[in-house]
């Protein structure tokens, strides 16, 4: 092969490569996950119906609507206990209205804001505030009761999005610059 | 074919047409199910979210708040118990401390759900005292808005506004009046 041949046949094997390149990174920068912007509209729906569940224990106190934001094998860690609700059944027991107690269908405690998204392979992830606040007699007055954050796994079902896993960390202080690690 | 069976055959066909189109308009709900646009959702949560700014600014004397309700609309609360129409709503957003810079009405949770009116919400609420000159802040008072909404030519509207202080049982019921 003549040196002209061989450098034609050199450049050509490089475009290739490079095309070739270029086709895979596209591929798989299509590939990343994505959400569209229902997806994020029923995540925070999602997210705001927690707190109504959680406060009122609907339906009838029972914690059923609580348990259902979950998929069945949806867990809830809590507290600075750690407390783990794994299924329907220990979710609802979370949410149930003990005998005596005052909760009711027009109770608010659960103030959830600053709502974060993130697409994930899995579905999503997402982290917000919490401030829970009790109220006197009528709604009047009414006192800060804890505060903290949650990390949230969120995976979409045949029912629409629903909490495969959500952990409850309570506010507290530590060293400057440092964030808790992304949901796994 | 005799008289007889043409007279049957075009009485079929009549009856036939108008349980088909019967069928149609009963299957009209059913087939397709009320739903909200992404955009409609985020429309609505910034209907809720101008509410705030309207209500504690006190701007214009009222009726930047009064314009976020359709002009019939019904707010039910507990200091107020019934506002209806614009110049009884403008009233509830002059009555009180306002002033462009005042903050106190924090709300969340903003759950929506189409309905065949338009839609309806409900959101908590957190009254927030907060201190100025140095005084201490602290929490005034606490509950629940229920609303309905409606699309209108100007976008998403207040219908009614209903706002249920935490475990308060209200008086009467919210809901429109008999005309006098």
């Amino acid at each position: 092969m003549s040196k002209g041949k061989a450098l034609i046949a050199a450049t050509l094997t490089v475009s290739v490569a490079a095309a070739t390149m270029v086709m895979v990174h596209a591929q798989q920068k299509s590939k990343a996950p994505t959400l569209t912007p229902l997806d994020y509209v029923e995540i925070q729906q999602l997210v705001a119906r927690y707190a109504y569940a959680l406060d009122t224990g609907a339906q009838n106190g029972t914690g059923s609507v609580y348990a259902g934001l979950f998929t069945p094998d949806g867990v809830f860690v809590g507290g600075s206990s750690g407390r783990v609700a794994k299924g329907r059944e220990q979710l609802a027991a979370l949410a149930r209205v003990a005998p005596g107690g005052t909760r009711g269908p027009l109770t608010v405690g659960h103030f959830i804001v600053n709502h974060v998204i993130e697409p994930s392979p899995e579905g999503a992830i997402g982290k917000q505030y919490l401030a829970y606040l009790i109220f006197g007699d009528e709604g009047q007055g009414g006192s800060i009761n804890l505060g903290g954050h949650y990390e949230d796994i969120y995976a979409k079902t045949a029912d629409g999005w629903r909490f495969k896993r959500r952990e409850f960390i309570p506010s507290k202080s530590g060293p400057q610059g440092t964030q808790t690690p992304p949901p796994r | 074919m005799s008289k007889v069976n043409v007279l049957a055959a075009v009485l079929a066909l009549g009856v036939a047409t108008a349980v088909g189109i019967q069928a149609q308009r009963n299957g009209r709900g059913s087939a397709k199910p009320v739903t909200l646009t992404a955009e409609d959702y985020i429309e609505i949560q910034q209907l809720v979210a101008r509410y705030p700014y309207a209500l504690n600014s006190g701007a214009n004397n009222g009726y930047v708040m009064a314009d976020l309700f359709t002009p019939d609309a019904i707010f039910c609360g507990r200091a107020v118990l019934y506002s209806q129409g614009r110049d009884q709503l403008a009233a509830l957003a002059r009555g009180r401390r306002s002033g462009p810079a005042y903050t106190v009405h924090f709300s969340t949770n903003h759950v929506i759900d189409p309905s065949p009116e338009g839609a309806t919400g409900k959101l908590y609420l957190v009254v927030l005292d907060i201190g100025e000159d140095g005084k201490p802040s602290s929490i005034n008072q606490g509950g629940h808005y229920d609303d309905v909404y409606v699309k209108t030519p100007n976008g998403w509207r207040f219908k009614l506004r209903n706002y249920m202080p935490s475990n308060w049982v209200p008086p009467q019921p919210c809901a429109p009046r008999p005309q006098r």
